[in-house]
């Protein structure tokens, strides 16, 4: 927990909150009030009794009473409301705002943290701070009030006996609260770490469970899963050791019987010794009995207030990253003619370059293919055009335009792209077609999907092309799901298209349907095309072959076989292998 | 209480052995009873102390002190007791009860999303369950047992009272058997609503770049808008609804408190009841009044701890395929489906299918995707069970035979490949732990993983990351082949990846199967041509059965769909990507 502590930026959650800080002031001036009004009812049961052992007037203290039950019981739920009111507002303004956020985040971003940090955001982060805002808060104000109201009441009775009562609490305190501390931050970490551990050793176990069924129960998942079982047992078996049992002696010396035991003992005395008036001793069984009360609950408020703070500033760093810069000056590229100018760019600031100084020029109506070993720059190549990244060095244009200078929608519209991870949205077939252009017509989506040769699948949907995709992809296989998302960039009619491994879903039958489709997205565009499968580019009019970040030969597929370079050796190297 | 009991009911079955929790319940109770003496003991004691006999008082005080001490040793022992039956009785047992159960539910059990939802089971579910015996029972049983203990104490002293004491109860439990259904109703709709949101903005995230190009990242991506404002509403709704009951709830309280004030008050002036008795009952009703409005909070606590065990129990409750420790020995490596009909819930997939592969033949599975491919080699490892006819290896049924048994004889290399985060060394050496270092260098150098370590900075030593993170698809590939060469299993269950490896990963797979397949009974899902082409009989499956079966000469001579999928996907392989 330690690393913990120094990740939370306090202001955070304090800047996060402004927009519900009327309602959330008013929850608090609702729970400040209820919690005077809390008092009430003690205060009257002391001065009824007081009142009926000296003949002074009952009732109006009776009913004071009464009334202050009832009016507690309207503060507090008025303050509950609110501040859950307030919670749904803000739940729904922060999550809005992050949405925009991420909206203009560099593309690059995502495919780095994957859709789990926004999840963990949208999820966990801001249900951490959900508890916060709609309970802790008004609690926290509660437990200040009350307890302050009390002692008020009780030093205005006798002061000795009230110093005998908060000596007794101070002293429970003091011996426990050190044990707490120290004990959390001992053994918080490790415990932490321990849960985290038993997490990553149960997805190991399920997804390598054909390995386990295979191999047997000596696999290394079944053990690894014990024994984490295990290191967590032993983690909250210390912990218990050191907080469960000061937390249990607090819980113990705080407690009302205990409060009362100690108030009758010293007040027995203090009547005794004639300090106090037997009848001075109502208040103190009334109030102070139940004094320490709310101070239990404080920690469970801390906790609260800290999983706000750590939520918050989780989100607080995302919505301080940088978005992509927008050019002040937005220009229009000419054409769809795109050129690479020594461009240089690694992922990190110490990672070696991933592209080191190449140049390249695509024109309109051209294939251009990147060819390369795993690891060589193609796909970064094919990512810095539509500005995943920006370079650090040397410039892409598009049109004779800078990419920076190209407002990002812009850029998007003009640059199809169909990569090997089919992404498709929980909508109908229809909508994620017309996502390429959302001015199209019913008969314009539906001619992009006869030529990505998927119109026939969807027809034969149960609502054809009204169905709505799932997150399975509604019964689609793989290559009918990358034909609808060439569809979708057919249908954009960008002047340039970027294809990444685009035929890796196809099984055996729908491989020849996909490479119909990528013919008919093809024709007549700029196209740049990472593949795999070298012969579906060797008729490509350009081939650039990539290692280590450098452009190691380029040219056509007869001349690099002739070169006998490193694009010859892949070719005989997959060759042998597809001569069937 | 019966719903507490019913719980521990639940509890126990998911852990098979009794909980613990029963002793608590009495620890606890008789805790409750012992801190309800102390504040019984309050009645005598005022008696003495407003009547200045500070002598009569003392042996009440001794009382009072006598049942806090017993009160905090019972409590001390019950909680320390509760956090240690909690940890080890119950979390580390659930945990590992889990670990044993999912290790032997079968293979087509493990769907998407399965991973990560089961790390949150072991991880946070279990640990909310072990709270049960220390804190949640502690909370529940002396809410109940310390009132029930003053409310028979102040029968005895004053009926009228005690009647005051109680009537509200039948009142304030139906109102609250009203707040919990209320919830529940509720919540259903708000959680689903907030999973939506998740879902959504998941998705948003991973659609950046088509989102972009269709401008709705600046006008804002209506979908996802409509999630959050239905989110935003049903909390409020929740809210709406919930305040009304949860409001009445603390109203019937209060003005059970209010009744009872005004009641001692007029009873005291009457001179029916006397002063002191008087005084006592309204600050132990007023002490009371507290922990029944909280315990709406300890409903919270009761639910959260009810869900998570229901989640464990969905899957302790999942059924394990029926085993048996002893059958008949194969006689052989022949694999054959005799009639077998198998379906996903209402989906058929294969109906009445029939093959046999012979000892050492390769036979091939093509067919478009949903003909049952993958569910046939699926079946002949025991994924699931079929719904009628048989599977049999050498003759047995696969039900007949041990899980150990079939394994033993099963070597499978499917297309997601998962490892192990350990090293390479280990990944591989799974296949056989026994086996030597010869033999584990033996299987590499069959599966082209040599080059891949001698590639790779620490050798044999490099760690592969979680899941294999660190190696390329590919790479992967060869780890899991030299694995299946390592066991030496006589049958070999083959999904050819049909994502594109680059070219030298391709071939040096091709060349790692091939050597895997030598002398084996082979049953491949084919990809690749030179794969179909070479086999000893291709079976062509539509509609789940088999269209037809032949060799790949007479299948082409019978010019049927066999013929046609040939020169399909003879043209696809010579398809060349053209921009004109």
């Amino acid at each position: 927990m330690a690393d913990d502590d120094a990740l939370v930026r306090p202001g955070a959650l304090a800047e996060m909150l402004r927009p519900v800080r009327g309602r959330l002031v008013l929850g608090m001036t609702l729970a400040g009030v209820g919690a005077l009004f809390a008092m009430v009812p003690f205060i009257a049961v002391a001065e009824v009794g007081r009142a009926l052992l000296s003949g002074g007037a009952v009732w109006p203290w009776a009913i004071a009473g009464a009334g202050g039950a009832v009016l507690r019981a309207f503060f507090m739920g008025a303050s509950a409301s609110v501040c859950h009111v307030a919670n749904g507002h803000f739940e729904y303004g922060i999550r809005s705002r992050l949405a925009r956020h991420l909206g203009r985040l560099p593309l690059g971003w995502f495919g780095d943290h994957g859709s789990g940090e926004v999840k963990k955001a949208v999820s966990d982060d801001i249900k951490g701070m959900h508890h916060l805002v709609s309970h802790a808060l008004s609690d926290m104000t509660s437990a200040v009030v009350a307890p302050l109201v009390g002692i008020v009441y009780l030093l205005l009775v006798d002061w000795r006996m009230t110093l005998a009562l908060l000596g007794f609490v101070a002293a429970v305190l003091a011996v426990v609260s050190p044990m707490l501390k120290r004990g959390y931050q001992a053994h918080m970490g490790t415990y932490n770490r321990a849960q985290a551990e038993l997490a990553k050793a149960t997805v190991e176990l399920v997804d390598g469970i054909e390995v386990v069924k295979t191999y047997g129960g000596r696999a290394r998942a079944s053990q690894r899963f014990d024994e984490a079982v295990t290191t967590l047992t032993q983690r909250c078996l210390a912990w218990t050791a050191a907080m469960g049992r000061p937390a249990t002696a607090m819980n113990i010396g705080l407690a009302p019987a205990t409060m009362l035991v100690w108030i009758l003992a010293s007040g027995t005395a203090f009547v005794a010794a004639g300090w106090l008036p037997p009848a001075d001793l109502l208040p103190f069984l009334a109030v102070g009995v139940g004094l320490p009360g709310p101070y239990l609950q404080v920690g469970s408020a801390a906790n609260m207030l800290r999983q706000g703070q750590l939520g918050a500033t989780h989100v607080d760093r995302l919505l301080g990253l940088l978005p992509l810069a927008e050019p002040a000056e937005p220009r229009r590229p000419a054409d769809g003619r795109v050129v690479f100018d020594d461009v240089r760019f690694s992922y990190a600031p110490d990672a070696p370059p991933a592209l080191d100084g190449v140049s390249a020029v695509l024109a309109p109506g051209t294939v251009t293919a990147l060819v390369g070993p795993s690891g060589s720059g193609k796909t970064t190549m094919a990512r810095l055009l539509p500005r995943f990244w920006d370079p650090d060095g040397g410039a892409i244009t598009l049109g004779g335009v800078d990419v920076r200078d190209i407002p990002s929608r812009e850029l998007l519209s003009r640059v199809a792209i169909v990569f090997q991870d089919v992404v498709l949205l929980r909508e109908s077939v229809r909508d994620n077609i017309r996502l390429g252009r959302p001015d199209a017509t019913d008969a314009e989506v539906e001619a992009a999907a006869k030529a990505a040769r998927v119109h026939d699948v969807i027809m034969a949907l149960p609502d054809g092309y009204d169905t709505v995709l799932g997150s399975d992809g509604g019964g689609l296989s793989g290559g009918e799901r990358q034909r609808v998302t060439i569809a979708r960039a057919i249908l954009q009619d960008a002047p340039v298209v970027v294809l990444d491994e685009a035929t890796a879903h196809a099984d055996a039958e729908s491989e020849a349907a996909i490479q119909e489709a990528l013919s008919e997205l093809a024709a007549g565009r700029t196209v740049m095309v990472i593949a795999h499968r070298l012969h579906t580019i060797a008729g490509a009019d350009q081939i650039l072959v990539l290692d280590s970040g450098r452009i190691v030969e380029r040219g056509r597929h007869e001349g690099l076989l002739a070169a006998d370079g490193l694009y010859a050796r892949l070719w005989r190297a997959q060759n042998t292998e597809v001569k069937a | 209480m019966s719903r507490n009991r019913l719980m521990i009911g639940t509890a126990e079955e998911l852990m098979g052995s009794s909980s613990g929790m029963r002793g608590q319940i009495v620890w606890f109770a008789l805790a409750g009873v012992a801190q309800g003496g102390v504040f019984a003991a309050l009645l005598p004691l005022l008696r003495a102390l407003l009547s200045g006999d500070t002598g009569g008082a003392l042996p009440w005080l001794a009382v009072a002190a006598g049942c806090a001490v017993l009160s905090a040793l019972l409590l001390w022992h019950a909680a320390n007791t509760g956090y240690v039956v909690g940890i080890e009785r119950i979390g580390d047992r659930l945990a590992r009860r889990i670990g044993e159960h999912v290790v032997r539910l079968p293979l087509g059990w493990f769907t998407a999303g399965r991973a990560g939802r089961l790390a949150r089971l072991t991880s946070t579910s279990v640990q909310d369950v072990t709270g049960i015996p220390s804190t949640l029972l502690q909370q529940i049983v002396m809410a109940v047992a310390t009132p029930v203990t003053v409310i028979v104490v102040t029968f005895f002293v004053d009926w009228r009272m005690g009647l005051a004491l109680v009537v509200t109860a039948p009142v304030a439990l139906a109102v609250f058997a009203w707040v919990s259904r209320v919830l529940r109703d509720t919540h259903g709709p708000e959680d689903h609503a907030h999973a939506e949101v998740t879902d959504r903005v998941v998705e948003f995230a991973q659609a950046q770049q088509v989102l972009r190009a269709a401008g709705r990242t600046e006008e804002g991506w209506t979908t996802l808008d409509r999630a959050l404002a239905g989110h935003r509403d049903a909390y409020l709704h929740k809210l709406g609804r919930a305040s009304r009951p949860f409001g009445v709830y603390v109203l019937v309280v209060e003005l059970g408190f209010a009744t009872i004030m005004v009641m001692g008050t007029y009873l005291a002036l009457g001179g029916s009841l006397r002063v002191p008795d008087a005084i006592a009952v309204l600050i132990l009703a007023a002490r009371f009044v507290e922990p029944l409005i909280q315990a709406g909070d300890l409903g919270g606590m009761f639910r959260i701890a009810r869900v998570s065990l229901d989640a464990i129990g969905e899957v302790m409750h999942a059924k394990p395929l029926p085993t048996v420790s002893e059958g008949p020995i194969p006689a052989d490596a022949t694999v054959e489906l005799d009639d077998v009909s198998f379906g996903y819930g209402e989906r058929r997939v294969l109906d009445g299918f029939t093959l046999r592969c012979p000892p050492g033949t390769v036979t091939a599975l093509v067919g478009p995707s949903g003909a049952g491919k993958t569910t046939v080699t699926r079946l002949v490892a025991r994924f699931w069970d079929v719904d009628s006819g048989a599977v049999r290896i050498g003759g047995v049924d696969v039900r007949e035979l041990p899980t150990a048994d079939l394994m033993s004889r099963l070597a499978l290399v499917f297309q997601d490949v998962y490892l192990f985060d350990g090293t390479i060394e280990e990944n591989v050496r799974l296949g056989r732990p026994d086996a030597t270092d010869a033999e584990v260098r033996r299987a590499a150098e069959a599966a082209r993983l040599d080059e891949v370590v001698a590639r790779l900075g620490a050798g044999w030593e490099t760690r592969v990351g979680e899941g294999g993170s660190r190696l390329s698809g590919g790479e992967r590939q060869r780890v899991s082949i030299a694995r299946a060469v390592l066991k030496d299993a006589p049958i070999v269950l083959l999904d050819e990846a049909t994502a594109a490896l680059d070219a030298e990963n391709e071939v040096a797979v091709s060349a790692a199967i091939a050597e895997l397949a030598r002398d084996r009974t082979v049953l491949v899902i084919a990809h690749r041509l030179s794969t179909v082409a070479a086999a000893d009989q291709i079976a062509v499956l539509d509609g789940g059965r088999i269209a037809e079966l032949g060799t790949h000469g007479e299948l082409l001579a019978g010019g049927g769909r066999y013929a046609r999928f040939w020169d399909e996907r003879k043209r696809a392989a010579g398809w060349r990507l053209a921009a004109s």
